[in-house]
């Protein structure tokens, strides 16, 4: 893959969620951002809007990860536009089981990747930055610590969404097997290990600050309570609600002792 | 009156262009509520409260992955409206201005969001005729119909719903006092349980 067309789909990978629809989902996102592939691909305009058309099905995945498609199907397609009419059909119904097949399994990847460890593990690590820089009296914590946090989680998606272009592209139907040797897949058991300790740091430290040090062992007792009952697969509005329910029970014994 | 006329509309504006980051485009966390809180506490003049607001709301919104159609809380338009409802002039008590951003968000993403997506349906159809003829994708305005009743719906509701802040403030202030009291109380408690989810989300997949 050349670059132009890399720097052209990478710039409209952006865009991939901005026409989601309940009907077919990224598809229409998906096209925005492989139209340069196809205008390189195809130089007659109702062969183009041929392939295009073929695209307009259902697709979802994890935005982050729809570079590696991207690029597997721009490869595809380049075989496509290339071959011969008679292999067309069955070219055509292996690109689109390909697209299909990757779509799930990219997405399962990067849910458990950024959503489920990245995305918490960084939201401790911008609490734990703030606590910190502001302990040692650092000129603006808040904007320092959040822009650390963005540039990390950001640094980390941009390059699986560029890199996954060109990777997409020229590993074709062997990137499931050449992912799993990739290093920055094997960071999420790590950065989530790294969040939960900062999270259970900035927990602990706040036990020893006022006004919460003063009610410790009740704090202690919600913090317990609200994670079993999570754990249990209560939903965080349900314990919200329920102690909004106890905190006035609360306060009418409180009134009547 | 500047605060109706002038703060308050470039405030919804704003959130509406940061809130396109959650699900339309980028998705560069500049919507997560631990960025935008502060952020609008820093504009309005009031840090902490965008700080306590976005920690909070991060937690909360921590456990729900924007997979598919499944939408169960914004917890950016909460974050903004939180801090606008407390740092705003109607200078709603953090223990009330949490439960009504809370309830802001859950608007926007179960009713609201549903609702503009489902406007796009008619945008694959015209596509398809497009596709039918030779002549380029109009893309410039495909994407123009379908960002902007999305970004205008959601500046509709954080203006509808912080203008409304003084309403807000009045019931409040006639609110019995057991009550208040409560909510306070569970206000204080709803720290820890966001640290309960947050440790949850980390520790779940360990």
């Amino acid at each position: 893959m050349d670059a132009l067309l890399q720097r052209r789909m990478f710039a409209r990978s952006f865009l991939l969620q901005a026409f989601w629809n309940y009907e077919r989902m990224q598809n229409l996102g998906f096209l925005y951002a492989f139209e340069p592939a196809l205008l390189r691909a195809y130089k007659d305009p109702a062969a183009r809007h041929a392939a295009a058309l073929r695209h307009m099905d259902y697709f979802n995945t994890q935005p982050y990860m729809a570079g590696f498609i991207l690029g597997v199907v721009a490869g595809e397609e380049e075989i496509i536009a290339r071959s011969d009419q008679s292999l067309r059909p069955a070219l055509v119904a292996r690109c689109a089981a390909v697209k299909r097949a990757m779509a799930s399994g990219m997405a399962a990847l990067g849910d458990r990747i950024f959503w489920g460890a990245f995305r918490p593990a960084c939201a401790a690590a911008t609490i734990f930055l703030w606590a910190l820089l502001w302990t040692l009296r650092i000129p603006h914590p808040v904007l320092l610590g959040s822009l650390a946090v963005l540039f990390f989680f950001n640094w980390t998606a941009l390059r699986a969404r560029w890199d996954g272009l060109r990777l997409g592209y020229h590993w074709q139907e062997r990137l499931p097997e050449a992912l799993s040797n990739q290093s920055w897949t094997h960071w999420m058991v790590p950065a989530r290990r790294t969040g939960l300790l900062l999270a259970l740091v900035c927990a602990a430290g706040m036990f020893m600050v006022p006004p919460w040090g003063s009610f410790a062992f009740s704090n202690v007792l919600v913090l317990a309570a609200c994670w079993a009952l999570r754990a249990k697969g209560v939903s965080a509005l349900k314990i919200y609600a329920g102690l909004c329910g106890l905190g006035c029970l609360w306060a009418v014994l409180l009134r009547l002792a | 009156m500047s605060w109706l006329f002038l703060t308050l509309p470039a405030a919804s504006i704003g959130a509406a262009l940061v809130e396109l980051d959650d699900t339309c485009i980028g998705q560069w966390m500049l919507s997560r509520p631990i960025i935008v809180g502060p952020l609008f506490g820093a504009v309005l003049g009031s840090v902490w409260s965008g700080v306590a607001f976005g920690a909070l709301f991060e937690a909360f919104s921590c456990e729900h992955s924007p997979v598919g159609g499944f939408l169960s809380f914004n917890g950016c338009v909460s974050a903004v409206c939180a801090v606008l409802l407390s740092a705003g002039p109607a200078a709603l008590p953090w223990p009330a201005a949490f439960p009504a951003a809370l309830g802001i968000g859950l608007f926007h993403a179960r009713w609201m969001e549903p609702f503009v997506r489902g406007l796009r349906a008619s945008i694959i159809q015209e596509m398809e005729s497009d596709l039918m003829g030779t002549s380029p994708i109009p893309w410039q305005r495909h994407l123009a119909r379908s960002l902007l009743p999305h970004a205008a719906a959601t500046a509709a509701l954080v203006y509808c719903a912080c203008a409304a802040g003084s309403l807000l403030g009045w019931a409040w202030g006639v609110f019995p006092e057991i009550l208040k009291d409560g909510l306070s109380r569970s206000f204080g408690w709803s720290l820890w349980l966001g640290w309960a989810l947050l440790l949850d989300s980390l520790w779940r997949r360990s």
